[in-house]
């Protein structure tokens, strides 16, 4: 009796799969080649495999990852994957092989990728990775209200390998939603039995010989810049190069900022500049002391508000420092005012926060480095000077260095991106981004100077940055690093 | 047998993938999968509408605290308190939120002000009349009128038998671009004490 329950368990398990199996292979047509008629014209649109691309573009390493590099500091962080299952080749009267990119930084949730390859006249390859950006924060909830709410979204080129094209290729964006059942490939929803969710696709569709453009290599239309036809809200992007390696990134190197690599001073050495002064000739050397002990005064007297100082250097090497800067009435913060002659900042903290650098005063320092003259990117420094606490009698003198570049901004880009934030300005994102970051002082570490510092360093000793503190004399410098010592958690070691 | 077996299991580690963090306990990281959740209902102390009005009338500001349980967006799901502003200044008023507490925003921190975090009485900021046991509420506020945000410090207090919250604003450092102006706040910093009326 048992046995034929076992049995009967069996069959009905069997014909539940094959259900199951059946929904799904039933669901999961293949596409097949097709030509489509569109507003814009006869367009022919297929669908392929990675496989076949590559041999159609007679690439056969051609690379699934690509690894971005330029100028442009917050595109130079992304690295993309091409999604291999969604290959079309598009056709008019040139091919263009479109196929979605994942970003393995989610900067934003509702951006979307699409690299498009071809052929230019020149039988050159040419790859391009076009960002979908909706223009405004998404609102919708249903189907319907994301999917209207998407025609809205802009797009734009961010890169290619080549620039030469970018203005004589046209190209339109449809946007489709499609089905994704979990554990499956995309296919229609209708049968799918085990949970599904929309998955939004955005496929790139090259302008027919009615459209605005041209096809690449014609090289004489006057046509819009890539993406920026009209009505279709984009605008053309800034170009840079696509570093594609037949290999995995594991994570992004790139050079400096504008190509430059700038010279790494040692940071003790430009610390130590800090305090030099040449009576005779006042410009010649930073000479900060004076203003360092005004920012004492000022800390020690308990303001409510930060007070501070831009330091600069001019073209010719000459130093100055700016007038004592007190915050606006209703404002308790010195703006950060960044121009490519500042090399150092200085502020005070108030007691009624921590003693110690903010998440914010960190990404100001990455600005200050990103907008400074590349052959003085080596003195970039951002000094506080706070008080241990409100009741404290000692004040202490701070400064950070950026002693890796690259790693300090993949910290932050990592800190940044999240998609509570997504669509929101610079500003708030590091608003929340320093409160994150502020949670870790929360838990009663009022005037316990050791704590603070560990804990800052725990955060950012490992991505580039580089903390010290000043003697007492303000005529040397010490190095904080980590401990492994519990009681005993910061080593202090002195600049030579 | 053997397919309640496969269940069980599977059930498990469906549960041992989330976590439950009292918010108390936040230390500046997030863990995929988590719940950030408030455990001892630390955050409904402050949801109501809080009121100053002073300069005759004339300047006002009304703030409203509304407390949203399990928002997930991913990685993970927090409890939080969110909150808009009423600011009028010299008759003319500013700005005027308030309405927007009633939106169920798909992300929350697109209200003006939102958070979970919780300080003790012996955290930062100072705090001279706080009880031993008492919590605060830091939140982020995003000052989107005019990109100039920073931090919220909500504390209850009862004066003579009257709910009233002390609102501590303090902003953080803009970043200026070249010529760019430099943003004011609205609202200045400092602390405020305001009347519960709603």
């Amino acid at each position: 009796m048992r046995k034929k329950q076992k049995q009967g368990s069996r069959y009905r398990f069997g014909i539940l799969g094959l259900f199951l199996i059946g929904i799904a292979f039933g669901g999961c047509e293949a596409e097949k080649d097709f030509l489509e008629e569109s507003d814009s014209g006869k367009q022919m649109r297929r669908d392929i495999t990675f496989e076949q691309f590559k041999s159609e573009i007679g690439q056969p390493k051609f690379s699934t990852k690509f690894s971005l590099s330029g100028s442009d500091l917050a595109r130079s962080m992304e690295d993309f994957e091409i999604d291999t299952t969604n290959v079309k080749a598009l056709e008019t009267n040139f091919i263009v092989y479109s196929m979605k990119l994942e970003p393995k930084f989610v900067s934003e949730v509702y951006k979307f990728y699409n690299l498009l390859v071809y052929k230019d006249n020149g039988d050159e390859i040419v790859k391009q990775i076009m960002e979908f950006k909706p223009t405004t924060e998404i609102t919708g909830e249903t189907e319907q209200e994301i999917y209207n709410y998407l025609q809205t979204a802009s797009k734009q080129i961010i890169y290619s390998t080549k620039e030469s094209n970018l203005t004589t290729f046209c190209v339109k964006t449809e946007i489709d939603m499609v089905c994704r059942c979990y554990g499956h490939t995309v296919f229609e929803c209708l049968g799918c039995s085990l949970g599904w969710t929309w998955r939004i696709r955005v496929i790139t569709v090259p302008c027919t010989n009615g459209d605005e453009g041209g096809g690449p290599g014609n090289g004489s239309s006057s046509g819009s810049p890539i993406g920026g036809s009209p009505g279709d809200g984009g605008g053309g992007g800034p170009s840079s190069t696509i570093n594609n390696e037949n290999e995995i990134i594991a994570s992004p190197v790139v050079p400096g900022l504008d190509g430059v690599i700038a010279p790494i001073e040692d940071p003790c050495v430009s610390l130590k500049k800090l305090f030099e002064n040449d009576p005779l000739s006042p410009t010649i050397k930073p000479n900060i002391i004076p203003n360092i002990n005004i920012l004492t005064d000022q800390a020690s007297s308990n303001l409510n508000n930060e007070v501070g100082y831009y330091f600069s250097k001019d073209s010719n090497g000459l130093y100055a420092s700016s007038d004592l800067i007190i915050p606006q009435n209703s404002d308790n913060t010195v703006p950060i005012k960044l121009n490519n002659n500042t090399y150092a900042v200085a502020h005070t903290h108030t007691a009624l926060l921590y003693s110690m650098f903010s998440w914010k005063d960190v990404y100001a320092l990455h600005e200050l480095y990103r907008q400074a003259d590349a052959a003085y990117k080596t003195e970039i420094t951002l000094l506080l000077v706070s008080k241990e606490c409100l009741t404290c009698a000692t004040v202490n003198v701070y400064a950070l260095k950026i002693e890796n570049f690259n790693a300090f901004r993949y910290k932050l880009q990592t800190d940044l991106n999240n998609v509570r934030t997504a669509g929101f300005t610079d500003d708030q994102k590091t608003d929340y981004a320093s409160k994150t970051f502020e949670e870790k002082f929360n838990l009663g570490l009022i005037g316990d100077t050791p704590a603070l510092e560990k804990l800052f360093l725990e955060e950012f000793s490992s991505f580039g940055l580089s903390l010290y503190k000043a003697n007492d004399d303000l005529n040397n410098w010490n190095k904080l690093t980590l401990s492994s010592i519990p009681l005993n958690p910061i080593n202090e070691i002195p600049c030579n | 047998m053997k397919n309640i077996f496969l269940l069980f299991i599977i059930l498990l580690s469906i549960n041992c993938n989330s976590q439950t963090i009292n918010i108390k306990d936040k230390n500046g990281t997030r863990s995929n999968g988590a719940y950030y959740k408030d455990i001892d209902q630390e955050l409904n102390q402050f949801e109501g509408t809080y009121q100053l009005i002073t300069n005759n009338g004339n300047d006002e500001l009304t703030m409203v605290f509304k407390k949203h349980t399990e928002f997930y967006m991913t990685p993970y799901t927090e409890d939080v308190l969110v909150g808009e502003i009423k600011y009028k200044k010299d008759g003319v008023v500013l700005f005027d939120n308030l309405n927007k507490i009633n939106l169920n925003l798909p992300n929350k921190y697109s209200h003006d002000i939102c958070g979970n975090t919780l300080v003790p009485a012996v955290g930062i900021p100072p705090c001279d009349d706080c009880l031993p046991n008492q919590y605060r509420a830091s939140l982020i506020f995003f000052g989107r009128q005019n990109n100039k945000g920073g931090g919220i410090y909500l504390q209850k207090i009862i004066d003579n038998g009257v709910e009233k919250i002390k609102v501590l604003i303090l902003y953080t450092n803009s970043i200026v671009y070249d010529n760019d102006p430099i943003p004011v706040p609205l609202i200045s910093y400092g602390e405020y004490v305001l009347t519960r009326i709603n």
